[in-house]
């Protein structure tokens, strides 16, 4: 199907309003680097292209509060070099604009925007990880209706039935102390992330360590989350329960399966997973249990 | 669909298809041959211009979204006098440039970089580079050249 119409919305409700239109196929079109790859690869099925770049409210950066609590509020077509260059990131998400500046290339991150990886669920680097780590949330706006889910959730979730945009990222603002440990494999230095892995866990006064979270990322496969890791602490901590421990991860790892795909994919996570585990125990363990 | 767009310091409008890559845009329609067509997917670089200043691959972005921006290609990065730009004389002066295919993205990029920060490390300057692909010089040439024009510019300011 060729591309009759190329629209430049104004409005979030004009974008809105042309993607629930049943009469005219529409999709939509932020940094174009999706929709130029759909096109090369001739899978690019629409009557209409709808440009969400000029959208005011697409485009904000601000600190905003719900329910209490404070968030920056990324609009979702800010490119990663424009979320990256705010004034308040570096200072406030020293982990975000680390991973917003080693997302890709100079010039794919002025084309990708947090609104286009997030909906293509495509990696930019480690920025995935990053963005489930500090537990940030998406606003997506529907005709009638505009919800916020986690972005975790959204990774996980399957295709949304009504037409959708997201308007927003959410990123809680949160001086939480934590310790993290980021492990990346490159295609070539400085050259493109193509697996990485991002540990965090909450520093306890008593030196423990609780809340463990670990979260990778592959090219192509998206993210990779732990769930179900329990909560290590410096006082219970024994040789067993680091070795328990590293047993959950691996069987995490095994669920994908046993052919040469799957068997390479785990062996890059599991050494870079086993890396950083190995920086996080290690301090604990130095001491006599 | 029209679109109209500042090129090279020029407005102008030009009828195109709403899928219609700018690469295909500024080489066939406005024969800006500079701009070169390598992988086509935005690995090499090749295609790169400046998009509102900011460093853009023409070949993953659609015609479409430069209407009413302000694009420059390799032939406007020129001197006034249409010979080669600082930047472009030191790819000479420094054996830079090879087969040439490169050549237009790698001092797009740079120029990208130089209009940010003219005291640029090694790394920095690798990093500004880091999306666009040399086969024949080994990079090293480049960099150099990058960080030359960089002292230049540095020095000129300072004489003002």
């Amino acid at each position: 199907m060729a591309v009759k119409n190329y629209l430049y919305a104004e409005t979030l409700q004009q974008a809105l309003d042309s993607i629930s239109d049943e009469e005219i196929c529409s999709q939509l079109i932020s940094g174009g680097a999706g929709v130029a790859d759909q096109i090369r690869n001739g899978y690019l099925d629409c009557d209409q292209l709808v440009d969400i770049t000029r959208i005011p409210e697409m485009k904000v950066a601000q600190v905003v509060t719900q329910n209490g609590e404070s968030y920056l509020k990324l609009g979702s077509a800010l490119t990663l070099n424009q979320a990256a260059r705010l004034e308040q990131m570096e200072t406030l998400f020293p982990l975000l604009y680390d991973v917003l500046t080693q997302s890709s290339d100079p010039a794919r991150r002025n084309a990708f925007t947090l609104g286009g990886v997030l909906a293509t669920k495509i990696p930019a680097g480690m920025l995935f990880p990053a963005l489930c780590a500090l537990d940030s949330k998406l606003v997506l706006a529907r005709k009638d209706s505009t919800s916020v889910i986690f972005v975790e959730d959204w990774m996980k979730s399957v295709l949304q039935e009504e037409a959708f945009i997201i308007t927003a990222v959410l990123v809680p603002i949160r001086p939480v102390p934590v310790w993290r440990m980021k492990d990346v494999k490159r295609r070539m230095h400085p050259g493109e992330i193509v697996a990485g892995v991002l540990v965090l866990a909450e520093a306890l006064r008593d030196g423990g360590l609780d809340n463990i979270r670990v979260y990778a990322t592959l090219d192509q496969y998206g993210l990779v989350t732990f769930e179900g890791i329990p909560s290590l602490h410096k006082q219970s901590l024994t040789k067993e329960k680091i070795d328990d421990y590293t047993t959950s991860v691996e069987t995490h790892l095994m669920r994908w399966g046993t052919d040469a795909d799957a068997a390479y994919r785990r062996k890059v996570v599991r050494t870079l997973v086993n890396r950083c585990l190995a920086e996080l125990f290690l301090p604990v363990l130095k001491e006599p249990l | 669909m029209k679109i109209h767009f500042r090129l090279n310091g020029s407005l102008v409008e030009r009828q195109i298809e709403p899928d219609q890559f700018l690469l295909d845009v500024l080489r066939n329609s406005f024969e800006m041959l500079g701009v070169k067509e390598g992988c086509s997917i935005g690995e090499c670089g090749s295609c790169s211009v400046l998009v509102d200043g900011e460093l853009r691959k023409s070949c993953i972005m659609l015609a479409a979204q430069v209407e009413r921006c302000d694009v420059v290609t390799i032939e406007g990065v020129a001197g006034e006098d249409g010979g080669p730009n600082d930047l472009q004389q030191a790819f000479l002066d420094h054996g830079s440039v090879q087969c040439g295919f490169c050549t237009p993205g790698m001092v797009m990029a740079g120029e990208a970089l130089l209009s940010e920060n003219l005291a640029p490390s090694r790394d920095e300057i690798r990093e500004a580079l880091s999306g666009n692909l040399c086969r024949c010089t080994g990079y090293q040439q480049i960099i150099t050249a990058v960080e030359d024009t960089a002292q230049q510019r540095r020095s000129a300011l300072e004489e003002k």
